[in-house]
């Protein structure tokens, strides 16, 4: 049942921790839509000179000048904007012990950043400390015979990946973009396109440090601290910072890629399905662009595992070769003259990016050498902008094609153009690491994302209109019972109502029990 | 970001390209930019990943050259004016610059490598390119000296990158300017010379700002030869450091070049380094034992 929202007046206090007040902006823009404020009030700074004395008294300086201040104002999604009191750039497990234990004792806010990539304002300060993690980015140690790496949390992906070529190594998967952090992607989940048979990045974490939310250094994993290791995994730094990551590896191969294009998104889906599920391929994902060219890559490794695909799964695949597809595409226009704006467009959008997915400089054999540099400068440079609108649904199998399908809808009502990315995601940890986290609690085996990610172009949107679609997205989530990729920040609303009272109230006192004044990232879930 | 040396010694985000155009952006003073301009080292490395497509060379120039002017930032040092004997006018000329006019050896195989064609010019600018990276001001008269006889020519090779890209922007389309590596690298001689076990170090000013031109050049030798070549994942090139007025003057430094070394021989089992620059080649020789030569001593006969 949606009600009507009731305009309230602007509360000049921050509501006390794990309390989500009512909207005080623009009740009325998103009509039939129910909203909460998740846009939490700005810390007040009370207690925030003690705390400032206090780390100096460490050692720890806090940087307080206002152009520091501001490179953290907002995060990729570029709807969040606030600023935090003061910022420290880590560089250390005991700094950032310090730091905690400070401001617990003082009770300030502390909001960990990585690559600030998040989309919902979950790495933007609205008051309190910013600790910028990147600071610790060093690669400690590569284990060549064991396939392991040891290195600091802050470090970007491409610089992990950096090392690593140079023993003749690789990571195993990471988001498609290589400057997100090893430390908030192993928070968050990290999708890749093997995910459907490595699972999400932070099932590669051996063993971490952590930094509790009082200060207390621990190192963790499957046989050490098993209850930290699997609520800090994919636990949107609720429950302490990751500091260090043993992550598996594994050597490096460059890939062979193949794209097989569908006029029909369901069928392209039910495909992907059939290949994740059977292991068809070493990589595999849907990429659109509309729902009019629909694109599914497979890539493989090794050249076995590329003549068994051909020979065993490809002849079951529905989609055409680029000429045949194109042939088709064609005569659907011409049939419908009216649409040359929309073939223009998919024609143009071709042009440009198939080359960008194969530089003559990353080629070797028809290999491609480097994907995740090939494809996270692709992603920025056809998908990336100042501002990041990536909605996104985690489902179920039984679920995934009617969410996709919804949001599909949804996209193009919004947009005029729009491209839908979805992926597989194998789930090899244990089932209570997924709990309150993207991958949907009725997921067996492996799950299914998409992301609707409209292309802004150039045009200036509305905040309300892009909130709106986005928010349209969430809602088939809480309708279908799914999860979401990025369920924090500014749709924290949605926690409960996808989750339901019970799981997120757990949640809630095992955080305040180890975080009691509930200073570490206070606003991303509770 | 990703390549930038600062960024990789400093993790400071503030003191990079990126860290300054957000800073410009959100209306910071321009007192709190002058600590990350005089950071950089002007490598380019930041132009061939930049989202946004900036000229990122020409704006941290201008943003220094505003901020001395302002008196918010310490001139790095000056350069004397480099001695002129006339003028010599071709259609093609050579602007070894001073480092590799007092290396008599090299610059005579430079010159028989480039052929006749080729006249060395009297005057490399050295001073100029030096004024420019610092952010002094460039007398009119002494830079229309300079430019004079290059505006005859139809090609300009230049050793020094800065002097690449800044004669590229001056003397537009018409005149051809390149850096020596790539003009070295078109003789057959030259790229025999080039062995498996070699580290090359691509001079990365010219390399990065033209990379989208360059870069299939230099993955082919790669290709071809076995090298190691210090390009990294995005094929950037990164440098040593050597090149930067911070570096040459002695001046404090954020960018170490003995680090930015290491980096560039971990995990690479380098048994000679290949320069196309002199300056590198010198700090190479600083901070490790391997044989340093400069490209065009490899030229097999
Ligand atoms: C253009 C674009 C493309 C993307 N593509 C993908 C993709 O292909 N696959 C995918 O999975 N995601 C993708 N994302 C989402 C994003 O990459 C992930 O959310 C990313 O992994 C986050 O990493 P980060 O370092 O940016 O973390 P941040 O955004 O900095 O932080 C994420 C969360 O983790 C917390 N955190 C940060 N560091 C730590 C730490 N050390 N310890 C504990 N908590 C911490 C933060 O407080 C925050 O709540 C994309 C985003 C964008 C903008």
């Amino acid at each position: 049942m949606q009600t009507r929202f009731k305009p309230q007046p602007i509360a000049i206090q921050a509501p006390g921790p794990g309390v989500i007040p009512p909207c005080n902006v623009a009740s009325d823009s998103l009509i039939g839509i129910p909203r909460q404020q998740t846009n939490p009030c700005r810390w007040q700074g009370e207690g925030w000179q003690s705390f400032v004395t206090d780390l100096v008294n460490r050692g720890i300086a806090v940087d307080e000048r206002r152009s520091a201040r501001t490179l953290y104002q907002s995060d990729a999604g570029g709807i969040a904007h606030g600023l935090p009191h003061g910022v420290v750039v880590a560089r250390s497990t005991e700094v950032v012990a310090g730091i905690l234990a400070a401001a617990q004792q003082h009770r300030v806010p502390v909001t960990v950043r990585g690559g600030g990539l998040t989309t919902e304002g979950e790495t933007v300060s609205f008051g309190g400390l910013q600790l910028d993690m990147r600071g610790m980015s060093r690669v400690l140690e590569i284990d060549a015979s064991k396939l392991t790496v040891r290195c600091e949390a802050g470090i970007y992906w491409h610089s992990l990946a950096e090392s690593l070529r140079r023993q003749g190594l690789d990571y195993l998967s990471a988001p498609l973009n290589m400057t997100s952090s090893v430390g908030g992607t192993l928070g968050v989940g990290g999708i890749d396109i093997n995910s459907p048979r490595l699972g999400c990045s932070a099932d590669q974490a051996l063993a971490l440090t952590i930094v509790t939310p009082t200060g207390e250094i621990l190192r963790c994993s499957e046989n050490e601290n098993p209850w930290w290791f699997n609520r800090v995994l994919l636990g949107y730094g609720q429950f302490g910072i990751i500091t260090e990551a043993t992550l598996r590896i594994r050597p490096f191969t460059p890939i062979t890629m193949h794209y097989f294009y569908y006029q029909d998104l369901k069928q392209a889906m039910e495909d992907l399905v059939m290949v994740s599920e059977e292991d068809a391929a070493d990589y595999m994902g849907i990429l659109t662009m509309l729902d009019r060219a629909v694109n599914l890559l497979v890539a493989f490794d090794s050249e076995e595992r590329e003549k068994e695909f051909f020979r065993k799964w490809r002849p079951r695949l529905r989609g055409f070769g680029e000429a045949r597809f194109a042939l088709t595409l064609g005569m659907h226009y011409l049939l419908r003259p009216w649409k040359f704006r929309e073939a223009l467009y998919l024609l143009n959008r071709k042009r440009t990016l198939l080359p960008a997915l194969k530089p003559s400089h990353h080629l070797r054999d028809n290999r491609i050498v480097d994907r995740t540099v090939v494809f996270s400068q692709a992603v920025w440079k056809f998908w990336g902008g100042r501002q990041m609108v990536i909605p996104d649904l985690a489902t179920s199998r039984g679920k995934f094609i009617e969410a996709v399908l919804r949001g599909n809808e949804v996209c193009r009502k919004y947009f005029p153009h729009y491209t839908l990315y979805c992926v597989g995601i194998k789930l090899i940890g244990p089932k209570e690491r997924y709990e309150l986290s993207c991958i949907p609690p009725d997921a067996e085996d492996i799950a299914y994302g998409c992301e609707f990610e409209p292309m802004l172009e150039g045009k200036t949107y509305s905040r309300d209109h892009i909130q709106a679609f986005k928010n349209e997205i969430y809602d088939i989530g809480v309708q279908m019972g799914t999860s979401y990729y990025r369920f924090g920040g500014m749709m924290k609303g949605y926690i409960r109502r996808v989750f339901g009272d019970e799981l997120v109230d757990k949640h809630l006192a095992m955080k305040r029990e180890v975080d009691p004044a509930m200073i570490l990232n206070r606003d991303v879930i509770f | 970001m990703l390549s930038c040396p600062v960024w990789q010694q400093s993790h400071t985000q503030a003191l990079t390209m990126c860290g300054r155009a957000r800073l410009i952006a959100n209306g910071a003073a321009e007192e709190d930019l002058a600590e990350s301009a005089q950071a950089c080292i002007l490598c380019g490395s930041c132009e061939p990943l930049c989202p946004r497509g900036m000229d990122t060379q020409r704006a941290t120039l201008s943003l220094r050259q505003q901020l001395v002017k302002r008196g918010l930032l310490q001139v790095i040092g000056t350069h004397h004016r480099s001695r002129q004997t006339g003028q010599v006018r071709s259609e093609a000329l050579f602007l070894p610059g001073q480092t590799l006019r007092d290396h008599k050896p090299v610059l005579e195989q430079c010159e028989r490598l480039l052929g006749n064609r080729v006249l060395c010019a009297a005057d490399d600018g050295t001073d100029i390119c030096h004024d420019l990276e610092c952010g002094t001001e460039i007398d009119d008269k002494r830079l229309e000296d300079f430019l004079a006889p290059l505006r005859d020519a139809r090609e300009i090779i230049a050793s020094d990158g800065m002097m690449v890209n800044f004669l590229s922007t001056l003397l537009g389309p018409k005149v051809r300017v390149r850096g020596l590596g790539q003009a070295l690298l078109e003789s057959a001689q030259v790229r025999r010379g080039i062995k498996r076990t070699d580290l090359y170090i691509i001079e990365t000013r010219t390399f990065n700002g033209r990379r989208g031109e360059l870069v299939m050049q230099y993955e082919s030798l790669r290709q071809k030869t076995g090298c190691f070549m210090n390009l990294d994942l995005h094929r950037v090139a990164t440098p040593t450091g050597a090149m930067s007025a911070q570096y040459r003057m002695n001046h404090q430094a954020l960018v170490s070049v003995e680090a930015q070394i290491k980096w560039l021989l971990e995990g690479r089992s380098a048994e000679r380094i290949v320069v196309e620059h002199l300056e590198d080649g010198a700090a190479f020789r600083k901070h490790t034992s391997l044989p340093v030569v400069h490209l065009a001593e490899v030229a097999e006969p």
